[in-house]
Formats: C-alpha cells, structure tokens, sequence
C-alpha cells in the first residue's frame, strides 16, 4: 500500500471508529480528557503499526485491543481514588441516562471488576461476539461467556440490593 | 433447549436469537418473562454507556496524528531494490551534509528540530497532563540537581516532575497549572538556541525561551497565557552554580 492509500485507510478508520472507541475508553476510566487521550494514543499506535494490518476487516477489533492495552499501561496504574467516577467533574456522564434508575445502573456498572465490566462493554456498547472479545481480551471463549454471565448476575443483584435498600427508606 | 439452558444463554447475551432459544421462550411463559427482564436491563446499559462523544474528536485525532507522522517510522520502503536503497542512502548523505553546511550558517533549523522535540515529547508523555497530585518541592528540587540546575523561588504548584530524555540531553519535564488547563515546562540544559522559538500547533500554544543553561520550553493549551508562568520559571530556574 503506498503512503497516500495508507493514509486514507487511516483517515476512514479514525471517522469510522473514534466515537466508539471514544465510548469504550469512558466505560473504562470514566473522565473526558483521559478517554480522549486513549483515543488519539490508540490511533498513534495503530499509524505506526499499520502495517500490520492485513485484513481491513480485522481493523475494528485491532483498535479496540489497542485501546485497552493503552488503558493497562497509562492509567490502571493510577492509584484506585484518582480513579474514582464519584470524585471526577465528569461524574454527570453528558448525554446518557440522568433518570435515577440510570445513576444507579452506572453506579453498579463502574464498581463491577474491570473483568466483568470489559467483556460487557464490548458486547453491549460495540457488539462483538464472544469468540471476538476473546480475541480482544486474549481469554478464551469460554472465559469470556462465563464473564458475561457472572457480570450480568453481579449486575442484577446489586440493582436488586438497591432497590430493597430504597424500599426499606421509604418504608 | 430445556429452561436451564436457556437462561444460562439469556445471561450470556439477551439478544441472543438462535432458533432453539427462541423457540423456547415462545413456548416457556417464565423464560420469557425473564428474556423480557434481560433486555430491559440490556438497553438500560446501552443507555448508560452511550455518552456523548466531544465535538471535533475526529478532527483532532487526525491533526495529532498527522502532528506525528514525521515520527512514524514505515516497515514499508517505498525503495524495493537493493539499488534503489543504495541510491536513496546516496541521497541521505550527500543531503545531511548540505544540511550540516547550511546549520552552521542557520542555526534557526536547529531551534526547529528542538521545537519538533518538545511537541513530540508533550504528545509522547501527554497521559502526564492530567496529574492531580501537587509534587513538593524537594522532589523537584531533586531533579533539578540531577540536571545541574535549581530552582532558587517559587515556580507555583508543580503537578507532575521527572527527569527525561530531550534528544540528546537530560532534562526535566514539569507540568503545572494555567488558565486553560496543563502547562508543560521542559528544563533542557545544552539545548542552546540562538533567539526565542514560539510553538503551535493545533494543540499547543508556547515558547522556547533561549537560557544561559540551555533553552526553557513552556508549552500550554491552545490560547494559553504562558507569560507569567514563563517569566516565574525563568526568574527561578537557573543553574546549580549560580
């Protein structure tokens, strides 16, 4: 590929995919800028590397494994109340739910493990397979479906705990 | 599919819609019902993850990235032969050293080269930018030292300090704080310029300020006042032996 037709591929890929790996960043670590950084970071990445990209078609799930290894390296090693969704100015998440039931879905979402909360967010938000997220996640099919499944099961209890919690307020 | 099956499939993924499961649920007032719960809290989470995305991200991606292409080193040669390759080092060489011959008469090239550096540097370390922590001023003080500098007043709240790696020279990376967000002062001792250097980019706004030591780069968001942050950092950084 000549550097012209190089960099209108990339050019697509950055229009096709920013916002949703914009997306996927936030579920991450919960604060704009950050989720920013890890967006121009993964495209810096996937320029120098591009190359390597046989398959146009592998390019989605390229970026997205890109941006959770950048998500590892820059900030899972921030301390854990840097990290804090409820101590970050961007805790009013613009443009999603802001009805209760949707603060305390978000709530429980951001306290589930990373483990549980990653293979959810690239079902959910970005719709891959099982077999693709655990291509993304380097863990077996298997492992992802059970992730799923303990993160929707963990996900439910505490909304249920919640909501017998609030029962028992008004009460 | 006997219900057992069908809700360890429902908690795997609620949209699932696989004739064997669908059959089930239509068949099975209880697993449906639950399919029903299970979805609700799908699109609830969609919802929930679905935030706004910055206007001009796109835009500002592509600048950046194109901000660093000159950094980006191809595996791909557009020379293929052997030829071609030596031809191409020919090239190189007889063109670094006209440009050897002319950087002695214009020593501008070099403060653009340290220009291309320091924007490099703040966008190679730009995760940095977001530090909250303010750093006390032994540990600062201490970097200065291990680059034969000091600080000899107060440089404000420093937010992040390290030492590192300016080209060839050693130097410290502080980041505090200005009006429009981060500000990025990079100490490099030997990184002599002639004059004073402004740098922007779609990014950044700032000034390479020529020192006795070196040369000071204090670099913040576009539109950026750097001034009076740039004159505290060079009222009060200077070198070790003064």
């Amino acid at each position: 590929m000549d550097m012209k037709a190089k960099q209108k591929h990339f050019e697509t890929l950055v229009e096709s995919f920013s916002s949703e790996l914009y997306r996927f960043g936030y579920g991450l670590c919960h604060n704009s800028a950050q989720a920013e950084d890890l967006v121009q970071e993964t495209f810096l990445r996937a320029w120098k590397s591009f190359d390597k990209l046989r398959e146009a078609n592998s390019a989605r799930a390229w970026l997205y494994t890109i941006l959770r290894r950048e998500n590892a390296r820059i900030y899972e090693r921030q301390r854990p109340e840097a990290r804090d969704p409820e101590s970050l100015p961007e805790v009013a998440v613009r443009g999603s739910d802001t009805s209760v039931e949707g603060l305390v879905l978000r709530k429980q979402l951001n306290e589930l493990k990373v483990e549980y909360r990653e293979p959810l967010m690239l079902q959910v938000l970005a719709g891959f397979s099982t077999e693709e997220i655990g291509v993304i996640m380097n863990i077996s099919t298997n492992a992802v479906m059970t992730r799923l499944s303990r993160a929707r099961r963990l996900l439910r209890e505490a909304l249920q705990q919640e909501k017998t919690q609030q029962t028992v307020g008004v009460l | 599919m006997n219900c057992l099956e069908c809700r360890r499939e429902l908690m795997i993924d609620p949209r699932n819609e696989t004739v064997e499961l669908i059959t089930h649920v239509n068949a099975c007032p209880a697993c449906s019902k639950e399919r029903e719960k299970l979805l609700a809290l799908e699109d609830a989470l969609e919802s929930s993850l679905n935030v706004n995305v910055p206007a001009g991200l796109e835009s500002r991606v592509l600048e950046i990235s194109r901000d660093e292409n000159f950094t980006v080193k191809s595996s791909s040669s557009p020379f293929g032969g052997h030829v071609w390759q030596m031809a191409a080092g020919l090239f190189l060489a007889i063109g670094l050293v006209v440009y050897l011959g002319l950087n002695q008469y214009y020593p501008i090239s070099n403060a653009h080269a340290l220009e291309v550096a320091v924007l490099n540097h703040i966008v190679d370390e730009r995760h940095e930018l977001h530090g909250s922590n303010e750093i006390n001023q032994d540990t600062y003080g201490n970097i200065m030292t291990a680059i034969s500098t000091q600080t000899t007043g107060d440089i404000g709240k420093v937010n992040f300090a390290s030492k590192c790696q300016i080209r060839k020279n050693a130097g410290a990376h502080l980041i505090t704080s200005g009006e429009k967000g981060p500000v990025t002062v990079l100490v490099m001792p030997g990184e002599h310029i002639d004059k004073n250097v402004k740098i922007s980019s779609s990014r950044f706004d700032g000034t390479i300020y020529s020192t006795v030591y070196g040369s000071l780069a204090v670099v913040g968001e576009k539109g950026e006042h750097i001034l009076p942050i740039a004159d505290r950092m060079l009222q009060y950084i200077v070198p070790a032996n003064s």
